[in-house]
């Protein structure tokens, strides 16, 4: 449903053109610092980065270099101190609080490590909150909602509530919820992170198929066999961007087994 | 407003507490207006009647002004009233009353609300004629003046007490007993002179609806006596009591109230004249040169003609005032803690809010849910408390007449539902919701400021 932010252009040539010279994303100089503590926390510093449409983005950093802020700020669930951020080439910081919600309910997806399901309602009905907010009618809700269960093989867990399911089946549902509305980008903060290592493979596989169908992906992982699974590496440090390089076909051959438990967690 | 909302509220218990605490004080709203409201409400619907009092100013020394109301009528102001002007209809004084006087029937007992001793015009007063037997004739006002201590052996009685005593049977010509044991029922003063033993029910009279009661608040009673003061028009005595009534024709009551006064000052000037002099023997002699006025002289007084339903109103006002403002403070505690609640959903929601936020809620719908979802407590706790507050208004008011031992306690409840009003009930709803939407303006407020990200802190 991701409408484009862009003028359409005149001509089918501005349009390739267009296509070509604007990422789908793009950040310059984005600065971050928390300012809930006595003393100020810089959690980015000066992140210039662009993603094309169609790209797997693996994000990768120690502990606390910032990936999550930088996929929130991402996401417009959170606003940079300093910088500026393009969507589709539209300038997102300082957009009015309806535009933000908007972008956010029609343009992106979020994963997250724990799911994030309302607890009072159905699998059925999680996957339906996006879509009222986007306005669409309940039957039309409802239909959609249960194709995309299906797709995740859902179909006989739909009015089960998140306590009543698995944690990959829980993650699942997520997926088909972060879908709902046919973002033009999908972001995951550590997406397996709370789960055993069959399920999490199942999960990234789901992703690289949609990565096949076209969706953009950012995933932040600081698992190198998740990290893996993208086309490109970003890498963090102290809120820099330390490292930017695609991930060669081979290095994804090579990766071990996900089920390997010994260094998941560095 | 989604039910799904009303799914997440329910998840809370505390929120049943709010909803409790509402209907509550919507119950104690309605209940109140339903019995305050209508009278204020009445208009000119209500009966013709006028109260006539003479009311004095006295300075009391060590006290201040203190208002005197004294028996300066005679029976004959009231004929003279009633064949002076076409608009009286009938004038009669306050009956003699007696509250809660025990009364016998086939060997059960019952507790009569109030007994009287009343005047010919007492029926025309009221505005009703007997539905069975007839009421006193004058050998029985006359028989009453003869023998005042109590040999009378007729009484009429009100239909509602005739249902209580008797069920369906025809009351006329069955007999009541008043027992004369000592020191248990019989009441000080005049209950005293009523009549002991046994007396026969001579008529039963339907009396006015419940709703114009508060027009005859002191001339009400279920069992009457003839009164032994009232031989028509040629008692000179001085009615025992400062007030008298009159019933006016239908029409200009005001100009009735005009009348009255200006019929009666004169006469009421010249008594005043005639009055001993406190503490001096005999009153004003022509013949005497005039004494200078003591301080202690009292000032002339002043004929009040008053609709006993500005009585009521005012009374309405000041009651419903009092009761009202604590119905009011049990709505702003249920308001409070509304709030409470509110801030305490909030304060587990901030995850979840932060997630629909996330998911493309902006903060004009989280503050819209967050409302919605006060309105959805205060307004259940509103339609609880409506509807609660008839059958529990019912309860207490049946319980209170069955510890005061009145013979409405048994009869039928559709008598006492009088007491709902569907504007009292609109009126505790509105409140409610008004108390809902003010409590919830600032955690709505403080809601619609969460921040998106908030759905992942604390490593969620
Ligand atoms: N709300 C906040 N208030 C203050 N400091 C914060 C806040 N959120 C994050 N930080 C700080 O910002 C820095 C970056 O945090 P961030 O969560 O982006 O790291 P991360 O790379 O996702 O770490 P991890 O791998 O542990 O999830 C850290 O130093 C963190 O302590
Ligand atoms: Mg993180």
């Amino acid at each position: 449903m991701g409408e484009p932010l862009t003028q359409t252009p005149a001509t089918p040539a501005a349009m390739a053109e267009q296509e070509k010279e604007t990422p789908l994303i793009s950040l310059r100089g984005i600065t971050k610092i928390y300012y809930t503590t006595k003393t100020p926390v810089p959690a980015l510093n000066g992140i210039d980065l662009d993603i094309q449409p169609g790209e797997f983005v693996s994000v990768m950093g120690p502990s606390g270099s910032g990936k999550s802020t930088l996929l929130h700020i991402l996401g417009a669930l959170d606003v940079p101190t300093r910088g500026e951020y393009l969507l589709e080439g539209v300038r997102v910081t300082g957009l009015p609080d309806r535009e933000l919600s908007r972008i956010r309910n029609r343009h992106f997806g979020f994963v997250f490590q724990s799911y994030n399901l309302f607890p009072e309602l159905t699998a059925l009905e999680n996957v339906e909150v996006p879509m009222i907010y986007a306005g669409v009618r309940a039957t039309e809700r409802r239909r959609r909602a249960e194709r995309l269960l299906e797709r995740f093989g859902l179909s006989h867990r739909m009015t089960h509530r998140p306590a009543e399911l698995s944690g990959g089946e829980q993650q699942r549902v997520a997926i088909a919820r972060a879908l709902a509305n046919g973002p033009t980008l999908l972001l995951a903060d550590e997406p397996t992170g709370n789960l055993p290592t069959a399920h999490g493979e199942e999960i990234m596989s789901i992703l690289q198929e949609l990565n096949d169908e076209g969706m953009t992906l950012v995933v932040v992982t600081h698992d190198w066999r998740i990290a893996s699974y993208g086309k490109r590496l970003v890498e963090l440090k102290d809120g820099q961007v330390v490292g930017d390089r695609p991930i060669a076909p081979e290095e994804r051959r090579l990766r071990p087994g996900i089920g390997d438990q010994l260094d998941r967690r560095p | 407003m989604h039910s799904w909302a009303v799914r997440r509220l329910a998840r809370r218990w505390w929120n049943l507490l709010a909803v409790l605490q509402v209907a509550a004080g919507v119950a104690a709203i309605t209940a109140i207006g339903s019995t305050v409201l209508p009278v204020l409400w009445q208009g000119d619907d209500g009966p013709q009647i006028l109260t006539v009092r003479y009311e004095r100013e006295l300075n009391e020394p060590g006290i201040g002004k203190v208002i005197s109301i004294e028996p300066i009528f005679r029976y004959e102001d009231l004929e003279l009233l009633k064949s002076e002007l076409p608009g009286v209809v009938a004038a009669a004084e306050a009956p003699e009353s007696a509250y809660q006087v025990e009364v016998e029937v086939e060997g059960r007992r019952y507790i009569v609300q109030r007994v009287a001793r009343v005047g010919p015009d007492y029926l025309k007063l009221l505005g009703v004629s007997p539905v069975e037997g007839s009421f006193f004739s004058d050998d029985d006002f006359r028989q009453a003046a003869a023998d005042p201590s109590g040999t009378v052996k007729s009484v009429v009685i009100s239909q509602e007490l005739a249902r209580v005593l008797f069920g369906n049977e025809p009351a006329t010509g069955k007999t009541i007993t008043l027992p004369t044991r000592a020191g248990k029922t019989e009441l000080a003063g005049a209950a005293s002179s009523f009549a002991h033993g046994s007396v026969q029910v001579i008529g039963v009279v339907e009396m006015p609806p419940v709703r114009d009661r508060y027009a005859f608040f002191e001339v009400y009673a279920d069992l009457l006596f003839p009164s032994p003061r009232a031989v028509g028009g040629s008692g000179t005595t001085a009615a025992g009591t400062g007030t008298f009534y009159v019933r006016a024709k239908t029409g200009d009551i005001e100009k009735v109230r005009r009348e009255i006064i200006a019929t009666l000052t004169p006469l009421i000037r010249q008594r005043e004249a005639e009055e001993p002099v406190p503490g001096g023997g005999v009153g004003a002699q022509p013949l005497q040169p005039p004494q200078p006025p003591r301080p202690s002289q009292p000032p002339p007084g002043e004929i009040r003609v008053e609709t006993p339903q500005a009585w009521a109103v005012e009374a309405a006002t000041t009651g419903g005032l009092y009761l009202g403002s604590m119905a009011m403070i049990a709505l702003i505690v249920s308001g409070i803690a509304l709030f409470t609640v509110t801030l305490v959903n909030l304060a587990e929601q901030r995850h979840s809010i932060g997630l629909r936020r996330a998911l493309g809620a902006s903060r004009g719908s989280i503050l819209r849910e967050t409302v919605g979802e006060a309105i959805v407590l205060a307004g259940t706790g509103g339609v609880l408390g409506v509807a609660l507050s008839e059958p529990v208004g019912r309860f207490l008011l049946q319980t209170l007449l069955w510890t005061a031992r009145s013979p409405l306690a048994s009869s039928s409840p559709w008598r006492l539902s009088a007491y709902f009003d569907l504007r009292a009930a609109a009126l505790g709803l509105l409140l409610a919701l008004v108390v809902g939407v003010v409590a919830v303006l600032y955690p709505g407020w403080e809601s619609s400021r969460l921040q998106p990200v908030e759905a992942f802190r604390d490593g969620r």
